[in-house]
């Protein structure tokens, strides 16, 4: 106790309290600059991460020989031709029908999926002869990929796939392939009816393979893999490790999220700092930009993957591909229990590279506790801190943040149906230009100005800390973005500069606004206002809550800022002028 | 040589084989210890001196390419599971509790004595465990860890209780050294696979079963054994020098400080093989201990081990064919070149043949004028009785 005691007296003796206090500002400002310091110089840099290991003893990836060879390329060549005729001759439905008759050939039992709006679902299962039952593993391949090409390839492997599979007599788990209409709704729907409301059922499933090979080449470059999930979730990093092993193992290179050849062999700092980048660039827009088919799989315990080929005139065979698929079902054959060792959450910074939860979590907790420093320093720093707890002051802003808790909300609701974009961005600009407009018009007391501001940055804090764990690359991307707002400053004397300072903040760290700019920055594929459609479609088609966390979590906090930035008079001078 | 025989004090042998693991990725446990049972057995230990544990999961695997079969090499020659294999303790019953209490032999009444160690002072135990363990335990099936005091204990209770005449421990996994560090009891003779901090190796996978299929330490284990048979003359030293870093990839330890026989004089055979030159005579053991009744109660222990005994050499004249049946030729000198015949076997039926032909026409020959009969004799009968034998 001693020492406690010393510690006390020594920080009592040299003030570092109130130090710290009349610092707060500036110390918000390092926590969020250290966060995203830590992740942008630190992660990346040699020593703070990880190679990738298989965590579970029992998938051993690419033990068992793999024979998907050229015994198989006729059989797959005679199936994509046929598949590539379908395409142009006939519905899906008619090809549902088709190659429905195909699976059936080889024993396996397949039902449609019907879906009003969005399509029809062919599935099959192959049930396991020796095996149980009860789980399942699933290789889906939609028959139109995500930039709208017709997954020939893809739909043949996965056919050819099925009926090498059912020659084997070592599968312990069911093996389930899903041919659905696209990656995303229709593989979404399909995904939640197995789970709901279908007869023809085949366990559980544990993992998801989705082939996606557009086209008709019998060769490719190399591939690509995706990953991430909905709402920041990721498949168990050792079906990623499998998946990266194989390919290796097979001779092929493997590229996450999407970048060229040329960068594939590169290991410095640039390089994994930009996969690092990617990777939460990818896991935020996760649903919101296009699907590969993985995402459709997320959240009911399914390990998904997606697997691409990409290129025409490279050195692999499409059965090279294959045999992707086939070492990774062989693997996940072997496993016992659901995946459940390895992690959960991660950053890949290349295919062989992690960094674990406990190391980049810290960059997170950092920006959120700038947000809590900023409420502090809006309660402290000023000659108001002494208010009781119950003053008007207080009980004030509280019901102030519902209301804007409730305007949020009606919001988010609205847009549902008046899908109008540009009205809701330009109500926005309006709406923080509000204080600048209103300048020495009207007049907000003081207290109120504080009190608004630290109730609407102890909001932020409590989303983003509850947010960071589950879905930390939202949580970090929205802690940034917001953070301007908490560098507005209370204005009593119709400061024009001021005035204009807190505009830019404001429009900066509005929740609409901050996406769309960062939105048409980095991803071209949503450019315009198009962003504010696909986050409504992927509620609606997937269940991806970005767009409820945006209105619900961020908006609230940015609409008191808002208002607390117009400008205020002290208590003093506005009981004088009454 | 045949001072070294008779060093030897034992009057029988137990085999204690355990596989601690589970689940379809330890294969290659299940395989080292069915390789070990197949070879003490080749060796001459029946079946009723052979407690085999294991967890019996991987034959019958769904994930198994070659149902009900079970391969400590990538060659496929031997199917180790392929016929009468008794597995005493089985999937869960392979319990930290089974071991002990089979090792110290406390049951209930209830318990079958084909399940049970029924050892006694003059008894050679060999005890071979291999699963996963770490510094100073050993996991079991995944559930539960043997710590290596408590094997030490049991021993020291064994030897209390004169359970054992020699014991040789061997042991198969990762810093498989340290489980044999604690034993106090006299008469142990201990080897490991690998030292502190290091681990024990497999040897090679099978592609096609997807799994690694022998242990390094196990597979040159069996490779010496394979080259020895009932009347070897080969010493525990002989065994112990085989290994090499080289080979096993791990430092081997052996433990000789409790035990008092030099291992240059221990023949292998002692552990191994059962004995069936060294019975005791029956009259001067009744004779001589006649009124002590403990004695004479031993004495009947005695005397069912010898029956025992006698069922096991039964057993084991009509068990040997069968090891030796299969007509694959060991090519490549892999370690089951005993197991294996290494000759011919149409070649050798072709030369019975022909011998068979000779002796007939030199008879025909010598006495033509008497056998006419011979003429008639169909050779395809001899044909036959050749293939059977």
């Amino acid at each position: 106790m001693a020492l406690v005691e010393n510690l006390h007296r020594r920080i009592v003796s040299i003030g570092l309290v109130p130090k710290f206090i009349s610092k707060l500002s500036q110390l918000s400002l390092l926590c969020c600059v250290i966060g995203l310091g830590c992740l942008v110089a630190l992660l990346p840099s040699d020593g703070q991460f990880r190679r990738t290991y298989i965590s579970e003893n029992a998938l051993l990836p690419s033990q068992a020989y793999s024979y998907f060879r050229e015994s198989e390329w006729n059989i797959l060549r005679g199936y994509r031709t046929q598949l590539d005729i379908f395409q142009h001759v006939s519905t899906i439905h008619d090809t549902n029908a088709e190659v429905s008759k195909w699976l059936q050939q080889f024993g396996v039992k397949t039902a449609v999926y019907e879906d009003e709006q969005y399509g029809e679902t062919l599935y099959g299962i192959f049930h396991a002869p020796r095996g149980d039952g009860t789980e399942a593993m699933a290789i889906a391949a939609p028959w139109y990929n995500e930039n709208g090409e017709h997954n020939t390839g893809g739909a043949a492997l996965a056919i050819t796939l099925m009926r090498y599979f059912s020659r084997w007599p070592v599968w312990s788990k069911n093996i389930i392939i899903v041919l659905s209409e696209d990656p995303k709704a229709s593989l979404r729907s399909w995904v939640t009816a197995y789970h709901t409301s279908l007869d023809l059922t085949g366990g559980s499933i544990e993992s998801a393979i989705v082939l996606d090979y557009p086209g008709v080449s019998d060769r490719f470059d190399y591939v690509e893999l995706h990953y991430d999930g909905l709402n920041g979730e990721t498949p168990n990093l050792d079906l990623v490790n499998v998946a990266v092993h194989v390919t290796e193992h097979e001779g092929m290179k493997v590229s996450l999220h999407g970048l060229p050849f040329s960068e594939l062999d590169k290991n410095d700092y640039n390089s994994r700092l930009k996969t690092m980048l990617l990777g939460i660039k990818d896991s935020v827009l996760s649903g919101i930009k296009k699907c590969y088919g993985n995402e459709a799989f997320s959240g009911w315990r399914i390990q998904s993957i997606t697997l691409k080929a990409k290129g025409t005139q490279g050195p692999h065979d499409v059965t090279t591909f294959g045999r992707i698929p086939e070492a990774m079902s062989r693997s996940v054959n072997n496993l016992l229990e659901k995946f459940h060792q390895s992690f959960f959450f991660y950053l890949l910074l290349a295919p062989r590279f992690f960094i674990s939860i406990g190391t980049y979590l810290g960059t997170a907790v950092a920006v959120s506790v700038g947000f809590v420093l900023a409420a502090l320093n809006q309660i402290l720093n000023n000659k108001y801190a002494g208010l009781p707890l119950l003053s008007i002051y207080n009980i004030w802003s509280v019901l102030a943040f519902c209301i804007a808790l409730t305007f949020a909300f009606i919001t988010s609701q609205l847009f549902f149906y008046f899908p109008q974009p540009v009205a809701l961005l330009s109500f926005n600009v309006l709406f923080s230009a509000l204080p600048l407009v209103l300048s020495t018009r009207i007049k907000i007391q003081k207290p109120f100005s504080y009190r608004f501001k630290a109730i609407a940055y102890l909001y932020m804090a409590i989303v983003l800390t509850s947010l960071l764990v589950l879905n930390f690359s939202l949580a970090l991307v929205m802690g940034v973005l917001a953070f301007p707002m908490t560098r507005t400053t209370t204005i009593t004397n119709s400061n024009v500069f001021l005035s204009l300072r807190n505009f830019a903040l404001i429009l900066a760290s509005n929740p609409f606004i901050a996406t769309w700019a960062v939105v048409n920055f980095v991803e071209p594929t949503l450019s315009g206002t198009r962003v504010f459609g696909a986050l409504i479609e992927a509620w609606q088609q997937l269940g991806c809550w970005t767009w409820f966390i945006l209105c619900l979590g961020w908006y609230p906090s940015w609409l008191l800022v808002t208002y607390a930035s117009i400008d205020a008079i002290d208590l003093e001078t506005a009981k004088k002028e009454n | 040589m045949g001072d070294v025989a008779d060093s030897a004090t034992h009057t029988n042998n137990w085999a204690v084989l355990v596989s601690t693991s589970r689940f379809w990725f330890n294969y290659r446990h299940m395989a080292n210890v069915l390789s070990m049972y197949r070879t003490v057995k080749r060796l001459g230990i029946p079946d009723s001196q052979i407690i085999l544990m294991l967890s019996d999961d991987v034959a019958c695997n769904p994930r198994n390419l070659f149902p009900g079969s079970v391969f400590n090499n990538a060659d496929r020659a031997l199917d180790l599971y392929g016929e009468s294999v008794e597995v005493d303790y089985r999937g869960y019953e392979v319990t930290v509790e089974n071991f002990i209490r089979l090792l110290t032999d406390r049951w209930d009444e209830d318990h079958p004595k084909s399940k049970r160690l029924m050892t006694d002072e003059n008894s050679n135990v060999f005890i071979y465990l291999t699963g996963h363990g770490g510094e100073d335990f050993l996991k079991f099936q995944d559930a539960e860890e043997i710590a290596s005091h408590d094997i030490a204990d049991a021993f020291a209770q064994m030897y209390a209780k004169k359970r054992y005449n020699e014991l040789f421990f061997m042991i198969d996994t990762c810093q498989a050294n340290t489980m044999f560090s604690k034993f106090y009891s006299p008469n142990v003779i201990a080897v490991g696979s690998s030292e502190l901090d290091e681990s024990s190796y497999s040897h090679h996978s099978d592609v096609e079963i997807g799994v690694a299929v022998v242990d390094r330490f196990t597979y040159y284990t069996l490779g010496f054994m394979e080259e020895i048979d009932k009347n070897s003359t080969l010493t525990l030293q002989d065994l112990f020098d085989s290994y090499t870093f080289e080979k096993v990839h791990s430092h081997v330890g052996v433990r000789t400080d409790l035990y008092s026989r030099n291992l240059s004089e221990v023949l292998i055979t002692d552990f191994f093989g059962n004995v069936r030159n060294l019975v005791p005579d029956d009259d001067s053991v009744t004779n001589n201990h006649e009124n002590d009744k403990e004695l004479k109660s031993e004495s009947t222990l005695l005397k069912i081990a010898k029956l025992k005994h006698n069922e096991a050499l039964i057993q084991n004249t009509t068990t040997n064919p069968q090891v030796t049946k299969s007509k694959r030729i060991n090519t490549d000198d892999a370690i089951y070149q005993g197991a294996v015949e290494t000759y011919n076997v149409t070649l050798v039926k072709a030369l019975g043949i022909f011998i068979l032909v000779a002796f007939l026409f030199l008879l025909k020959t010598m006495s033509c004028s008497k056998t006419d009969t011979l003429k008639t004799t169909d050779i395809s009968l001899y044909d036959e009785h050749v293939a059977i034998y």
